[in-house]
C-alpha cells in the first residue's frame, strides 16, 4: 500500500466511495421495491379477505332467506314436524333442484332434535346418522338461526340452519333444523373476478381423514394431492399450477390479518403471495385461503431500475474517475512533475531555469517557494564553483612557478 | 587528478557521445547519488563509497560502466 502512487490511491479511494455508495443505493432501491411488493401484497390480502367475507355474509343472508321461505308455507314444515319423509322428499326435490341450478345450493338436510339426519337431499336413502356440525348443535340449542363454515366431503360448505316450527312460529313445537348449504370453492372464481386475483383454498389435514380425501379425490376425478404440503391440503384452486399454493407448515402463526409470503415465479408470470385463515361455524381455524396477485409489471420495473442504478453507478464511478484523474494531474501532478524537473536540471548544471508560480493555490506557493530556495541554491553553487576555479588557477600558478625553479 | 574527477569527464562525454539534454542526465544522476557533478574537481578527493555510488547511477542511466 505504501508504494502505490497518490494517483492511484486517489482513484482507489473514489471507486471505493462510489462502490460504497452504490451499494447503499442499491440496497435502499431494493428495500423500497420490496417494500412496495410488500404493500401490494398487503393490500390484495385485505382486498380478499373483504371480497371473501363479502360473499359469505350474502351467502348467509340468500340461504336465511331461502329457508324462510321454504318455511313460510305448511308445505315443508308440516311433513317434517309429522316425520313424513317420502312427502317430505317428494315436495323438497323440485325446489332443491330448482335452488341447486339457480343459487348453487349444494346442501339441504332436514335434522331431528336429537342432531341426526332425518332427510339428506344430495343422498336421500341415507339418514340417522348422528350430526356433529356446530352450526346444527347451536340451532337446535338456542332455537335460532345459525349459520359459518362447515367442512365437507369435498373441502368447505357454507352452511345455515334454522329451527323448524310446527306452527311456523318460534311458540310452536320445535321440530328439527332445515339446513341449506352451497360450496365455499365456488367463492374463488367469483372472488377473482372481482379483484383479478388468483385463489386457492387449503384445508388442516388434521381436520381431515387421508381416506375420505382420497376418495373425495377419485370422486371428482382429481389428483390425490393430499402428499403435496405437510399440514394442509388445497381443495380449490383458481390456477392450476398448484405449487404456487405451497404454504408451509406454520398455519396456527397466521395472523388474523393475513401475512405474507414469498414471491414466485412461474413462466413468465411473477406472483406475490399472502394467506390468511379461514374459521369454521365455531371459531376454530380450519385453513388458510391463499392470494396470488401477478406482480410480474412491478417485479421487472424493480428489476430493470436496478440494472439501471448498477450502471448508472458503474458509469458514474468511471467518469468521475476519470475527471478526478484530468483535475488532479492538472492541478497538481503536472506542476509537481515541473518541480522535479526543474530540480533535477539545477541538481544537473542548469542555473536558468525558473519555476514560474501558474496560480495562487496550494501548489502555486509551493512552486514560489522552491524558486526562492532554487536562486538560493543556484547562489550557493555557483560561489562554489568560483572558489573551486580560483583554487584551480591558484594550484596551477603554483605549480608553473615550482616547475620554473626547478628549471 | 582524482578518480571523481576522471569519472565526471567520462560521463560528460558520453553524454555529449549520445547527444542527451545534458542538465538533465547530470541532474538524474545527482539526484541517484546526491553529488553535484558540477562541483567535482581535479582536486576533489578519492571516496570509494561516491565512487561505487557514481558507478551504480551511470550504469542505470546510461548504461556505462565507469
Amino acid at each position: 500500500m505504501r508504494s502505490l502512487s497518490i494517483k492511484t490511491k486517489l482513484v482507489a479511494s473514489v471507486v471505493f466511495c462510489l462502490v460504497a455508495g452504490g451499494l447503499v443505493t442499491a440496497w435502499a432501491i431494493d428495500r423500497s421495491s420490496r417494500r412496495s411488493l410488500d404493500l401490494l401484497t398487503e393490500q390484495s390480502i385485505r382486498n380478499a379477505i373483504a371480497s371473501f367475507n363479502n360473499l359469505e355474509r350474502g351467502d348467509v343472508r340468500m340461504l336465511d332467506a331461502t329457508i324462510q321461505a321454504l318455511l313460510a308455507s305448511d308445505s315443508l314444515r308440516l311433513p317434517f314436524a309429522a316425520k313424513d319423509r317420502p312427502t317430505l322428499l317428494a315436495r323438497s326435490t323440485p325446489q332443491y333442484d330448482q335452488f341447486k341450478r339457480a343459487f348453487g345450493i349444494t346442501n339441504w338436510n332436514y335434522l331431528d332434535l336429537d342432531s341426526t339426519n332425518f332427510l339428506r337431499m344430495t343422498e336421500p336413502a341415507v339418514f340417522g346418522d348422528k350430526i356433529t356440525r356446530y352450526n346444527v348443535a347451536q340451532c337446535l340449542s338456542k332455537r335460532s338461526v345459525s349459520s359459518g363454515l362447515g367442512l365437507g366431503n369435498h373441502g368447505f360448505a357454507l352452511r345455515v340452519a334454522e329451527p323448524v316450527f310446527d306452527t311456523g312460529k318460534p311458540d310452536g313445537k320445535l321440530a328439527g333444523c332445515l339446513e341449506l348449504g352451497t360450496e365455499v370453492g365456488r367463492f374463488l372464481e367469483d372472488m377473482k373476478q372481482q379483484t383479478g386475483d388468483e385463489f386457492g383454498m387449503t384445508i388442516r389435514k388434521d381436520k381431515l381423514e387421508e381416506a375420505k380425501w382420497a376418495k373425495s379425490r377419485a370422486f371428482l376425478k382429481q389428483r390425490n394431492n393430499w402428499a403435496d404440503q405437510p399440514a394442509v391440503v388445497l381443495a380449490k384452486n383458481t390456477l392450476d399450477d398448484q405449487a404456487l399454493f405451497a404454504v408451509g407448515d406454520s398455519i396456527d402463526s397466521v395472523p388474523e390479518t393475513g401475512r405474507n409470503l414469498r414471491l414466485l415465479e412461474t413462466g413468465s408470470t411473477v406472483y406475490s403471495r399472502g394467506v390468511f385463515p379461514l374459521h369454521d361455524a365455531s371459531g376454530g381455524r380450519v385453513g388458510l385461503l391463499v392470494v396470488l396477485h401477478d406482480v410480474t409489471q412491478v417485479y421487472r420495473e424493480m428489476k430493470t431500475t436496478m440494472r439501471l442504478a448498477g450502471l448508472t453507478i458503474a458509469g458514474l464511478t468511471v467518469l468521475l474517475s476519470l475527471a478526478l484523474i484530468v483535475v488532479i494531474e492538472r492541478l497538481v501532478f503536472r506542476r509537481l512533475d515541473q518541480i522535479t524537473r526543474t530540480a533535477k536540471r539545477v541538481v544537473g548544471g542548469d542555473y536558468t531555469t525558473a519555476i514560474v508560480p501558474s496560480t495562487q493555490d496550494e501548489i502555486g506557493s509551493f512552486e514560489s517557494l522552491f524558486d526562492q530556495f532554487r536562486v538560493v541554491f543556484v547562489n550557493v553553487v555557483q560561489e562554489v564553483e568560483a572558489r573551486n576555479r580560483l583554487d584551480g588557477e591558484g594550484s596551477a600558478a603554483s605549480r608553473q612557478q615550482e616547475d620554473r625553479s626547478g628549471e | 587528478m582524482g578518480k571523481l574527477f576522471e569519472a565526471r569527464q567520462k560521463i560528460e562525454t558520453v553524454i555529449k557521445a549520445k547527444s542527451l539534454d545534458a542538465a538533465e542526465a547530470k541532474g538524474s544522476i545527482g539526484f541517484k547519488t546526491g553529488l553535484l557533478l558540477g562541483l567535482i574537481t581535479p582536486t576533489t578527493p578519492d571516496d570509494p563509497v561516491k565512487f561505487e555510488k557514481l558507478a551504480r547511477a551511470v550504469k542505470e542511466i546510461l548504461g556505462v560502466e565507469l
